[in-house]
C-alpha cells in the first residue's frame, strides 16, 4: 500500500485510517477537507481517498486497480466543487469517457446535492415548494451545515470502470427515500435532479433504502 | 454564487456569477427578494458570469417565474450561454422565460 497524507494530517491518524481500510496494494490519500480549497490534487493518483473531517472510518474497502473511492464530509461536499474534481479525476483514469464528461459531471453534481441536502442534512424537500417556506429551508440548511452532528456525516463516492463502462455510486448516511417519487414537472422546485440523472445515464439503480444511487455511463462508440 | 445589483434607467438589473448550485440554497430567499423588489418596471437577470447551474440552482428561477406571474413583473434573462444555456433548455426553462 502507498499512503499519502495531506496537510494537517498527522502520521498516526493516516496510519489508523489505512489500517481500517485494509487497503492492500491500493494508493491511499488521507486528507482534511477543512484545509483544502479543491480536491484536484487530493484525488491525483490515488485509489482510496479519505477525509478525516468526517465521522467513522469506512471499514475495509475492496478497490480494484480500476477504481476510485472518495469519502468526504458533508460540509466539504457543500463547499467544494466535488463533482468537477471527481469527474476530472475519472476522465484522467478512463480516457474512453472524454465524450461523456458533461453527463458524468452533471449526474454527479445532482447525486451529491441530493446526498447532502436530503440525505445527510435530512432537509425536508417539501419546504422548497413554496416561496413562503424558502427562508426556513435556507436557514435550516445553513444551521445544519454548521452543526458537526450533520456536517461530519460522510458521503462516499465509488467509481469503477471497465473498457467501455463506468459505474459511479454516491452514498449518504441519511434515512433514505422512495425513488418512485420523482416529480418531472420542470416547474416544481424539487425533483428535477433525479430526472436529469436518468436522462444522462445508461442505467440508474438505488440501494440501501435509497441512500445509495448507482449510475452507469457507457463510453461513446468509437468513430 | 455571487450577485450584483446594477439598476439601470427604469429597470432593475441583477447579475449572477460563479456557480449556482445546491450550496447556494441558503441565500435563495434573499436573492429572490432582491430580484422581485427591483421595481414595477421589471428586472433583467444577467447570467453572463454564470459558469454552471444544477437543478437546485434552476429552482431559483422557478420562484422568480412564480413571483413574476403573481406580481405582474417583467423579468428578462440575459446573456444565457454555454453550459448554463444548455442546462436550462434541457430542463425546459426556455418555456418559462425567453433566454436572451
Amino acid at each position: 500500500m502507498s499512503l499519502l497524507r495531506r496537510r494537517n494530517v498527522d502520521e498516526a491518524t493516516a496510519a489508523a485510517v489505512a489500517a481500517e481500510l485494509g487497503a492492500g496494494a491500493a494508493k491511499v490519500t488521507v486528507f482534511d477537507s477543512r484545509c483544502e480549497d479543491s480536491l484536484d490534487e487530493v484525488l491525483s493518483g490515488a485509489t482510496l481517498v479519505v477525509d478525516i473531517a468526517c465521522d467513522g472510518f469506512p471499514g475495509p474497502v475492496a478497490a480494484g486497480r480500476r477504481a476510485l473511492v472518495l469519502r468526504i464530509a458533508t460540509t466539504a461536499a457543500a463547499r467544494l466543487d466535488v463533482a468537477e474534481s471527481v469527474a476530472a479525476a475519472l476522465l484522467a483514469r478512463w480516457p474512453s469517457a472524454a465524450g461523456r464528461r458533461g453527463d458524468i459531471h452533471t449526474a454527479l453534481q445532482e447525486a451529491i446535492g441530493n446526498a447532502v441536502m436530503h440525505g445527510n442534512l435530512a432537509l425536508d424537500g417539501t419546504m422548497r415548494r413554496l416561496r413562503e417556506s424558502l427562508p426556513v429551508f435556507g436557514a435550516t440548511m445553513a444551521e445544519r451545515l454548521a452543526d458537526p452532528v450533520y456536517g461530519r456525516r460522510p458521503i462516499t463516492i465509488t467509481a469503477e470502470w471497465a473498457k467501455r463502462r463506468l459505474r459511479v455510486s454516491v452514498e449518504d448516511v441519511g434515512s433514505g427515500f422512495d425513488p418512485a417519487f420523482r416529480p418531472l414537472d420542470c416547474r416544481c422546485p424539487q425533483g428535477n435532479g433525479i430526472a436529469d440523472i436518468l436522462g444522462r445515464c445508461q442505467e440508474v439503480t438505488f440501494s440501501a433504502g435509497g441512500r445509495c444511487i448507482s449510475m452507469v455511463f457507457a463510453a461513446p462508440s468509437p468513430t | 454564487m455571487e450577485y450584483h445589483v446594477k439598476d439601470g434607467a427604469g429597470r432593475g438589473n441583477v447579475a449572477l456569477s460563479g456557480r449556482l448550485t445546491f450550496s447556494d440554497a441558503p441565500q435563495f430567499s434573499k436573492v429572490l427578494d432582491v430580484i422581485v423588489k427591483r421595481g414595477a418596471a421589471g428586472c433583467d437577470i444577467d447570467l453572463a458570469g454564470l459558469d454552471f447551474i444544477d437543478s437546485t440552482g434552476m429552482s431559483l428561477f422557478v420562484y422568480v417565474y412564480d413571483a413574476a406571474k403573481s406580481e405582474a413583473l417583467d423579468i428578462r434573462m440575459l446573456n444565457v450561454k454555454g453550459a448554463v444555456r444548455e442546462a436550462l433548455c434541457r430542463a425546459g426553462f426556455d418555456t418559462l422565460f425567453p433566454l436572451g
